[in-house]
């Protein structure tokens, strides 16, 4: 066999770079460059058609300095993190306790994870309709607590301001509960069997294995989670856009970060003239930097921990 | 015999081809983009009858924002044609963008068109940037299986409010949840019915103030009914499609909406195919309707096929046109030609736009809407506050004005706070 003429070290550096290009290429060109494109947008007023104007960084002051808009963008940070810490919270703790009972070999668990899993892959807007309709004030979750008395009168889900938030948590809760408990699940069958076997020659009873063996292992599992919903609900406001539409009533309670870039970008259906891509370029460039250095310490702290 | 098959499929296949190409050399295809679904028969029959010569319309219809797939498709010059909103806050941005040209430009006689049509077409130049081709009313509707009459003054509607909540019946569906319901179409009809032309005139000149005792206590009228008990008991939960529900099915009486809901592509008679609608002007001091040209057509000058675009551009300038859209549509046309309508809800509103609508249209008015925050986000969420029992209707009229006047409002210097 031919020696090769450059030294391990070198060929291991090619190697690893020629590994790692297309990841970089890919993640460059969709990724990197249209985030450097957002922040030149954030420096101009445009209505997403014709010339731009050039306005600095007018944009940034408008929404932070301007009631009006800084208004609505403390309103709609403070609900997202309610909106995050309620679906995490559900996500953990209801996730992990039918990810736990899956895992037990009970009977006909293999159904309860098709049921359980069940509406993740359905599209978004499918879920988002047929929710609506299940909470409305005529839907049938109304009939059968007004039906078995439960309440006096049907309960406006969605039409009061204190209850439609955490509906609409609700709502991504039932979606994707479905995938945190596959996350978890693998987590805990990943957790080797000698140290539970170890645990219960040592006298643990199953609730203490779980708390002192399972739990620790599913660290990385819970951080990878929180990560993902965390970015996702900070981005993203589907189910809010589909129901409540852009103006995210009642009285924008439930405005996120979402919704008020998108208004911002493409007007309300209050007002489709008033439409500023650059100010929504500058709303989304102060989202990523408010969840960045979570997602950064969650991501480290996993990766030190593992 | 496998040569013959096969000479003979090729020229089956020519012939076809030849057809269709000379189909296509005789026939320009120029895209019109809308969000009025109900006009989809009006261009099926256009083109089948082939009544703009040489030119056959593509109409592409996008119910939700067609102001984003305008801005994308303009991006590679399409479409040839756009039915444009009304306000010249609306078409500013497509002006600016080169996208839309004032229709002097194509030589169109637009001389059966009244000064009222126009407005809603005209730039803040102008300069006439469309054909304008339908006029629409705001107003009361009722199913008309449940309520018939005809009251005169709020007093007497009122007591039909009484009656038909003891009955068991929503007497006014209100749809609370979207904005552009809100302000476009319930505060403008309580404008309307409550106020009067010469405030509404002044309000959009900067001479009379939100915070006015006619204005608050329209709005405190209105409230009323909601205490009373008159409204569907949670408005905020309740979208267009729920309150137009309640109503079809008569287990709401009436509702404030436009015509639109009553033409025959409404989803509303797919609810209940017999539904019968009657409309009223809201019967207060003004006791008026809120007409307004609802769409023009409006062109872009860079198509490749601008001949094409000027032909259908004039035909919507046609009393043909005109009379199709009041037969088809049965909708009221923009232009002033006369037409022959059967129709009795047609020519009623019609009659109503014509003679009794509000003069002055804060909705469409530039004072109030080209400044930031504009007048309609403020009012649909002071109208929302309202609804929510969060604020009162002398703080609903603050929060209009002073938000005007933040704004830079015509007249903030005479109404401010």
């Amino acid at each position: 066999m031919p020696r090769s003429w450059l030294s391990y070290t070198a060929l291991e550096k090619i190697q690893r770079t020629l590994l790692l290009t297309p990841g970089v290429l890919l993640y460059g060109i969709f990724n990197f460059i249209p985030l450097m494109a957002l922040f030149s947008l954030s420096l101009v007023k445009w209505p997403g058609i014709g010339p731009k104007e050039f306005v600095g960084f007018d944009n940034f002051a408008k929404v932070l300095t301007q009631d009006y808009y800084r208004d609505q963008m403390l309103n709609a940070l403070v609900q997202n993190v309610i909106f995050f810490v309620v679906i995490i919270g559900s996500f953990l703790i209801i996730g992990t306790a039918l990810a736990l009972l899956l895992s037990f070999k009970t009977w006909g668990r293999k159904t309860y994870q098709v049921l359980f899993f069940l509406p993740y892959p359905m599209a978004g807007a499918a879920v988002a309709y047929l929710l609506d309709l299940f909470v409305h004030p005529r839907g049938p979750l109304n009939a059968f607590l007004v039906q078995t008395g439960l309440v006096d009168s049907a309960i406006p889900f969605l039409g009061d301001q204190d209850t439609a938030l955490i509906t609409m948590a609700m709502f991504y809760t039932w979606h994707r509960m479905g995938f945190a408990i596959m996350l978890i699940l693998s987590g805990i069958l990943a957790v080797r069997s000698d140290l539970l076997e170890a645990s219960m020659l040592d006298g643990a009873n199953r609730w203490q294995s779980i708390r002192n063996v399972v739990l620790p292992v599913l660290g990385p599992a819970f951080v990878l989670i929180t990560v993902i919903v965390m970015v996702d609900v900070f981005n993203n406001a589907d189910y809010v856009l589909l129901i409540m539409g852009p103006e995210a009533g009642p009285l924008r309670s439930t405005d996120i970060m979402g919704t008020f870039l998108f208004r911002t970008a493409f007007g309300g259906n209050a007002d489709t003239t008033d439409t500023n891509f650059g100010m929504a370029a500058a709303i989304g460039l102060m989202t990523a930097l408010l969840i960045l250095p979570a997602a950064i310490f969650l991501a480290l702290k996993n990766l030190r921990s593992s | 015999m496998k040569l013959i098959k096969q000479s003979l499929a090729l020229a089956t296949a020519a012939a076809t081809l030849a057809t269709s190409q000379l189909a296509f050399a005789e026939n320009t295809v120029v895209e019109l983009y809308t969000w009025r679904v109900q006009d989809e028969a009006l261009f099926d029959y256009i083109n089948e009858k082939n009544l703009i010569p040489g030119v056959q319309v593509n109409l592409n219809v996008y119910t939700e924002d067609i102001e984003s797939k305008l801005r994308i498709d303009m991006q590679t010059n399409r479409p040839d044609l756009y039915h444009a909103k009304a306000g010249s806050a609306w078409m500013q941005p497509w002006i600016d963008a080169g996208v839309a040209a004032p229709v002097a430009d194509l030589g169109l006689d637009m001389s059966a068109f009244g000064d009222a049509a126009l407005a809603g077409a005209t730039g803040s130049d102008g300069e006439v940037y469309g054909v304008p081709f339908v006029m629409q009313m705001e107003s009361i509707l009722y199913n008309k299986a449940v309520f018939d009459g005809a009251p005169t003054t709020l007093d007497e509607l009122e007591a039909a409010f009484a009656e038909l909540k003891d009955q068991g019946i929503v007497p006014m569906h209100v749809d609370g949840r979207d904005g552009w319901y809100l302000n476009q179409v319930l505060h403008e009809t309580i404008l309307a019915g409550m106020t009067g032309d010469d405030w509404a005139q002044q309000v959009v000149t900067g001479e009379a103030c939100f915070t006015d005792d006619l204005y608050v206590d329209a709005m405190e009228r209105f409230k009323s009914w909601q205490d009373e008990g008159y409204l569907n008991p949670n408005p905020l939960a309740d979208d267009y499609g729920a309150m137009r529900t309640g109503v079809a099915l008569g287990t709401s009486a009436m509702m404030i909406d436009g015509i639109w809901s009553a033409t025959p592509a409404s989803p509303m008679y797919q609810i209940d195919p017999s539904l019968e609608l009657g409309f009223m002007a809201i019967p207060g001091n003004a006791n008026k309707v809120y007409g307004f040209t609802d769409a023009h057509l409006a062109y872009n000058p860079n198509s490749d096929d601008i001949d094409a675009v000027k032909k259908v551009m004039e035909f919507y300038t046609t009393p043909m046109f005109a009379q199709l859209f009041a037969d088809m549509v049965e909708a009221v046309p923009a232009s002033n030609h006369p037409v022959d309508v059967n129709n009795e809800r047609v020519q009623a509103a019609a009659e109503m736009i014509s003679s009794n609508s509000l003069a002055a249209q804060p909705f469409f008015h530039d004072a109030l809407i080209s400044v930031d925050p504009g007048y309609r986000p403020l009012v649909s969420e002071g109208m929302q506050q309202l609804l929510a029992g969060e604020i009162t209707a002398r703080e609903l009229a603050e929060h209009i004005q002073s938000g005007l006047n933040d704004a830079g409002y015509i007249g903030a210097d005479r109404c401010a706070l």
